[in-house]
């Protein structure tokens, strides 16, 4: 079972769009993984729930492509867990997608009220 | 993606870190979020599986994490583990196919090693691409000749284009040597001393030849070819400057050439052990035969501009000349000249051969594919649990990649003992060119390239079916044995591929098999076996040596004295041209009532000749004894002439002119035989007696025997007979049924024999492997089929039906490309048409009976299938 079925919001995310959000809501500065989750959750108040399963092997590629970086950090309850910091290279990207984002919502929205 | 690529690489170093690092970031997700979900009031047992469950699964996300950072090279090891496994399960196919693209490969890359050093490998030069032969061009006849006029060679030494302009001769002189022991002909080659500068080829030890060499009288120099060196001389550095005695005078050692130097002979069997200086006398203008000239052009000018400067010299000088008198050339590049007869011969081979390890990808493919139906279940498995179809075809190509490579390896060892096997049975006719024959980078290179091609045809397509499995239909029907599952496992495309480049091969065996044999069974006229010749090589009796006409008597009574006196020997006869020797020009006849002379087969022959060969008297009577006693008075004709001359009457009693010499009558007449070569019809013919003392070919006569066994140590006694009336003459020894008239038809028809009967054996273990394989499928099948009352016979029909069919529209696709391409056979074929008939309809019987006995036993045993066993099996 990849998928978390008995979250039947948002949760399955538009392929691509997860990239989007995660970059987001690093740009205003570094971030563990369940900081990441919690964050995108409030923000779009329970509506969008990060699916785990998937929030980490993205966070993950994303490394591997240059966007963020991980680096140890210290909680607030001075715990010692991996925190993702955005790069040059993300920040462009993040700005690359959201431009592709407004494109398409732009566009879908157009084909939707088309009758 | 090339950092991506590099950060992977590097995660490979700190992978336990890293594993650990993400445990440790998941443990502290679910802490956290078990901690907030107790915040809103959750116990602290329903907090924590509030966390996990919506965290989804841990060791998912743990593995996806993990498949992020694994890189194309953990895949590919689990893959070849993978493979290994399953090699080990199916050890029979496993075992085939290897073998079978080892063989493929093997025949390959032997071929392929003639063909490179033949056609493609550059000559042994520096810069070889400039080196050019300057060719005399015969319009009329849109042929080129050799020999070149030395006002010529004179013109074009001067000539802007050429860095240097040498004569050679590619076949060799015979340079008599005076040794201790006795004098021999030594196999020299004469050359102009700038040869070796035309060439750039290095000198070893000593000097290379000076201009002055050229001149008579300076040009008492010799250069030694690193094999004489070491043969003669023990490879003795103090040689240098040493005085040898040749027939022709002192001659001294000037150097000694290295072991890689290579003669530029047409005749590859070719090496000359001493080179000898070319003297030419630039001030006489003497009708000279010409000169063999090779150039190297300056490294600026293209070929074509260096033609335009020849043009324009042979312009200028038929300005002045009449039409028949003038001259033109052609630029020919060496390589070119080399190989030029035989590239089509040897590509036709190339072809050929390089159908077997095709023939064997598509083999292997079929079975593959027919497997790919067994492992329907594994893979669908597979795929079910989160396999990506890529990641699938990846393992099936590995798997192909891996089978090739061990084929390919075992292939390139294979081809160490072929190879020698091949260049044994290679006629000389297609040993062309300067390069060693052997198994070198460049041929590993080729191995190597088609394993991995070999890997990719007969994976490609298995990979890409069996990564498209059918997940669903898998699980639905729950097992693999229902419906059409083992029939349809085969592509039929690949079956019929591979039987149709079958049949191309199977015909051009069939043809060449044919004309090999018409060749032997061609009524020469007389028996070839028993009989064998002895002459010189390249030489005869020098007036030196044999300054009397009695002497040169003496010396072949002597001969034939000798030889006749071998117990085994029945009968030996002396002959100016020897038969079978090819085609001849003759001599002019001049034949009552016809104006000119007749260009006619004219043999001087002993009196024995007739009985040697076999011939028999027609009409009239044979040469005798009394009859060689002086110049010719009568003559004995052949059965055409008589046909040709005197239809219809008796030519006994005429009179004809022969050689412009000798008037003679006609005493007898004898049937015909194929005297000049087996592939000829017998031509008109005169036989005079040898006995004119001025005759020169005297000096060079051949002997006929008929020995009375085949037994090899008679030939060896009449070898040692014949050496011994002469220990300075180089004497051969030639067996009939060797003759070099077989040899070339003999290697084409075996050649492609062997090739054909390996792709139709790999056809009819495909046809058997598949047939096998569908019965294995549909026990359950046959057994209701059984069950309901089905015959065995209808049975057998039905698992026939389909690869024999499929088989059969292979070999008709194949026989309609065949009649396209045994035209390329052309002259390779003799007495049977590109296009024969019978060996097409007697190769697609032969062929689709050996495939429908091939589907026929693995057929059979689908009868045998117990109606009871099979359906409990269920």
């Amino acid at each position: 079972m990849r998928r978390n079925t008995t979250t039947k919001t948002g949760a399955d995310l538009l392929q691509g769009t997860l990239d989007l959000l995660i970059l987001k809501t690093l740009a205003p500065g570094p971030m563990h993984g369940w900081g990441i989750s919690r964050r995108i959750r409030q923000i779009s108040e329970e509506f969008l729930r990060v699916n785990q399963g998937s929030l980490y092997p993205a966070l993950h590629r994303m490394v591997l492509k240059g966007w963020i970086v991980s680096e140890e950090g210290l909680t607030d309850s001075r715990r010692r867990v991996r925190f993702y910091r955005l790069t040059a290279a993300g920040r462009r990207r993040l700005g690359e997608e959201m431009r592709d984002w407004d494109q398409m919502v732009v566009a879908i929205g157009s084909v939707l009220k088309a009758t | 993606m090339i950092g991506s690529g590099i950060r992977k690489l590097l995660s490979r170093f700190s992978r336990a870190r890293m594993e650990e690092q993400t445990e440790d970031e998941i443990r502290f997700h679910l802490e956290m979020e078990a901690q907030a979900n107790q915040a809103r009031g959750m116990t602290a047992e329903d907090a924590r599986r509030a966390a996990r469950m919506d965290f989804g699964g841990e060791a998912q996300t743990r593995e996806t994490v993990r498949d992020v950072y694994s890189t194309l090279l953990d895949s590919l090891l689990q893959d070849i583990r993978y493979s290994f496994v399953l090699f080990r399960r199916n050890r029979g196919f496993t075992l085939a196919a290897i073998i079978t693209l080892a063989l493929g490969i093997s025949a390959a890359t032997s071929i392929f090693s003639v063909v490179d050093a033949t056609l493609f490998r550059p000559l042994p030069y520096p810069q070889p691409d400039r080196l050019v032969r300057i060719m005399g061009w015969s319009p009329e006849k849109a042929s080129y000749y050799e020999g070149i006029s030395k006002d010529y060679f004179a013109a074009f030494r001067e000539a802007q284009s050429f860095e240097g302009v040498s004569a050679y001769t590619w076949y060799p002189s015979l340079p008599i040597l005076y040794n201790p022991g006795g004098a021999e002909n030594v196999v020299g080659a004469t050359v102009s001393p700038n040869l070796l500068r035309t060439l750039a080829a290095p000198v070893l030890y000593g000097r290379d030849f000076r201009s002055e060499e050229e001149t008579y009288g300076n040009d008492k120099a010799v250069m030694l070819t690193y094999g004489s060196w070491q043969k003669r001389f023990g490879g003795d550095l103090n040689v240098i400057g040493r005085s040898l005695p040749f027939a022709d005078g002192q001659r001294t050692i000037i150097g000694v050439l290295p072991a890689d130097f290579r003669y530029p002979s047409l005749l590859s069997a070719f090496m000359p052990e001493m080179l000898i200086p070319f003297p030419v006398d630039w001030t006489r203008a003497s009708s000279d035969p010409g000169y063999y000239l090779l150039a190297r052009l300056k490294p600026e000018v293209r070929l074509s501009e260096a033609q335009a400067e020849v043009d324009l010299i042979s312009g200028r000088n038929n300005q002045s000349l009449p039409q028949n008198q003038r001259v033109s050339f052609r630029l020919l590049p060496l390589q070119e000249h080399l190989v030029k007869y035989k590239r089509t011969a040897l590509l036709l081979l190339f072809g050929a051969i390089m159908c077997l390890p095709l023939i064997g990808c598509l083999n292997i493919s079929n079975m593959l594919l027919a497997r790919g139906l067994a492992r329907r279940q594994e893979l669908g498995i597979r795929i079910a649990l989160g396999a990506g179809r890529t990641r699938l075809a990846r393992q099936l190509l590995t798997e192909s990649l891996l089978l090739s490579l061990a084929g390919g390896a075992l292939g390139v060892l294979l081809s160490f003992w072929m190879l020698p096997l091949l260049l044994a049975q290679l006629p000389s006719t297609l040993r062309l060119g300067l390069n060693d024959i052997a198994i070198d980078g460049r041929v590993l290179l080729f191995s190597l390239g088609l394993t991995l091609a070999a890997a990719l045809i007969h994976g490609l397509w298995p990979a890409w079916s069996g990564s498209r499995a059918d997940v669903a239909g898998f699980l639905r029907k729950g097992d693999s044995r229902g419906g059409r599952v083992g029939a349809g496992g085969f592509k039929p495309a690949l079956l019929i591929a591979e039987s149709a480049l079958a049949m191309v091969l199977l015909v051009g065996a069939g043809l060449l098999i044919n004309s090999f044999l018409r060749l032997g069974a061609l009524p020469v006229g007389f028996r070839t076996d028993n009989l064998c010749r002895v002459g010189f090589l390249y030489s005869s009796l020098t007036e030196k040596r044999y300054p009397s006409v009695q002497s040169v008597l003496d010396y072949n009574r002597n001969m034939m004295d000798r030889i006749g006196a071998i117990a085994g020997v029945a009968e030996v006869a002396a002959v100016d041209y020897p038969p079978l020797r090819g085609d001849r020009i003759g001599a002019p006849v001049v034949v009552p009532g016809l104006p000119d002379a007749q260009r006619l087969d004219v043999r001087h022959v002993t009196a024995e000749y007739f009985a040697v060969i076999g011939m028999n008297c027609i009409s009239g009577r044979l040469l005798t004894a009394q009859d060689e006693a002086s110049a010719p008075r009568v003559a004995v004709i052949n059965a055409s002439m008589g046909r040709r001359y005197w239809p219809g009457r008796s030519p006994l009693g005429q009179t004809i002119v022969v050689d412009k010499k000798w008037t003679v009558q006609i005493v007898g007449v004898v049937q015909d035989v194929r005297e000049q070569s087996v592939q000829t019809d017998p031509q008109p013919g005169v036989y005079v007696p040898l006995g004119d003392p001025d005759y020169p070919k005297l000096r060079s006569l051949t002997f006929i025997i008929r020995t009375t066994t085949g037994n090899p140590a008679v030939y060896r006694a009449i070898a040692q007979q014949a050496r011994a009336a002469d220990v300075r003459q180089v004497i051969e020894v030639t067996r009939y049924s060797d003759a070099v008239a077989f040899r070339t038809p003999r290697f084409y028809a075996i050649l492609f024999g062997i090739c054909s009967a390996f792709a139709v054996t790999l056809v009819a273990i495909g046809i058997a492997g598949i047939t096998a394989y569908s019965v294995s499928q549909r026990t359950f099948e046959i057994g209701v089929r059984l069950a309901l009352g089905a015959r065995p016979r209808q049975v057998i029909f039905m698992f026939m039906r389909r690869s024999v069919f499929t088989v059969a529209a292979g070999l008709v696709a194949g026989a309609a490309a065949a009649l396209l391409a045994t035209r390329m056979l052309g002259d390779l074929l003799f007495g049977v048409k590109p296009k024969d008939p019978l060996t097409f309809t007697v190769m697609l019987v032969f062929f689709l009976a050996i495939a429908s006995a091939a589907a026929y036993l693995p057929a059979r045993n689908a009868t045998r299938v117990d109606p009871m066993t099979a359906l409990r099996a269920e």
